[in-house]
């Protein structure tokens, strides 16, 4: 279900629809696959960084 | 992150866990995440927060669970490998030793009754207020017995977390041995792994490792004690799902990046800023921690459970002390 202050309504673009529903994903989501989500994410933004794409 | 909470509640909170957290780094000759904690301790028992605050610094266990992710980058599989079994043979005589003691000390000394005594008995030889909370669902204890239990193992989680790292400074151990010292002592995995980061690096990481592998055994103890309590009603059982629910789902992360750190994917550069990020992240955390410790609760802690766990403290601390010092 979409949060109020995020809800997809017609004056909403599709951007603000995808965060919205990424969001969502990302609350619904148990704490411990968020800390792995966001420590990988970490660490491959760093090796991105060094290495380039 | 709490269900619900939109990212700008989240704002003040968070704000105020990193606006604490680079105090905290930024003073000299003292080590941050100890001040990260007193400053958290020090704000919200000296203060009154408004609400605002509180969906923010709810996230901060999220930020200690993704440092230890990253803590992972800096592990070397070969030496725990190397190391891994003593330890593992100290964690299972650690976790054995503390069962029988505070269900003998509850039981015979200072009759707090079985229940409330297995409860204690699994937090405090455990992982703290998780495995209490699921051996009071496994032998279906009353509530006010998990509550007296909790709220004991959370004085103590806040009292060690001081004195581990204070005492570090008097006694004569490695980093590696402070760690597995703490890690087999200390009752929560969050005050772990900062008492063990407080004192170094290195001594973080085995102190996580070395409580991530008691807290392995919270399955097994939870089937024991659910074997013991069971009677003509077996409603208590614990399946493999149930297991699943409670395994720490960030132990995932942490094995990956170990992996992919041994693999030499990573380099020297990147190992570094990740370390970096991860011990910013402990020092937000450790605010978080802080502004967890209510003295007013301390207070409504009984005598009875509180006199338990402070004896098999005390023992466990010692016993595990010479061992740390003879075997590693």
């Amino acid at each position: 279900m979409m949060r109020p202050w995020f809800s997809v309504t017609s004056r909403t673009g599709p951007i603000q629809a995808c965060c919205a529903t990424a969001y969502d994903c990302w609350v619904d989501l148990e704490r411990g696959w968020q800390a792995t989500l966001l420590g990988l994410g970490i660490v491959a933004f760093e090796f991105v960084l060094a290495h380039g794409v | 992150m709490t269900r619900r909470d939109s990212p700008t509640k989240l704002v003040p909170g968070l704000l105020l866990l990193v606006v604490l957290g680079v105090v905290a780094q930024s003073i000299p000759g003292v080590n941050a995440l100890l001040v990260a904690i007193v400053l958290g301790a020090v704000f919200t028992n000296l203060t009154s927060l408004p609400d605002r605050f509180t969906p923010g610094l709810a996230v901060h266990p999220l930020f200690l669970e993704t440092g230890i992710v990253l803590l992972g980058a800096s592990v070397s599989l070969d030496e725990m490998a190397a190391s891994g079994v003593v330890v593992a043979l100290l964690v299972v005589a650690t976790v054995a030793t503390g069962l029988l003691t505070v269900e003998l000390l509850s039981r015979r000394v200072f009759d707090v009754g079985a229940k409330t005594g297995s409860v204690l008995a699994a937090g405090s030889s455990i992982c703290g207020v998780s495995a209490a909370t699921a051996i009071a669902g496994s032998i279906e204890a009353k509530s006010e017995q998990l509550t007296h239990a909790v709220a004991t193992i959370l004085l103590f989680d806040a009292v060690t977390l001081v004195a581990f790292p204070a005492v570090s400074h008097w006694v004569t151990l490695s980093p590696k041995q402070f760690g597995v010292w703490v890690g087999l002592s200390m009752f929560s995995t969050g005050p772990v792994a900062a008492a063990g980061f407080a004192h170094s690096s290195l001594a973080g990481q085995w102190a996580t490792v070395t409580k991530l592998t008691r807290n392995s055994l919270l399955g097994v103890v939870a089937l024991g004690y659910t074997a013991l309590y069971v009677t003509d009603d077996d409603d208590g059982r614990l399946d493999v799902a149930q297991l699943w629910n409670r395994f720490p789902k960030f132990l995932v992360g942490f094995f990956v990046v170990a992996l992919v750190s041994n693999l030499g994917v990573l380099s020297a550069g990147t190992l570094t800023t990740v370390a970096a990020v991860g011990d910013w992240l402990f020092v937000f955390a450790f605010v978080g921690l802080g502004f967890s410790i209510r003295l007013s609760q301390m207070r409504e802690t009984g005598l009875k459970p509180v006199s338990v766990v402070l004896c098999y403290l005390l023992l466990i601390s010692v016993l595990t002390f010479g061992a740390v010092s003879l075997l590693l």
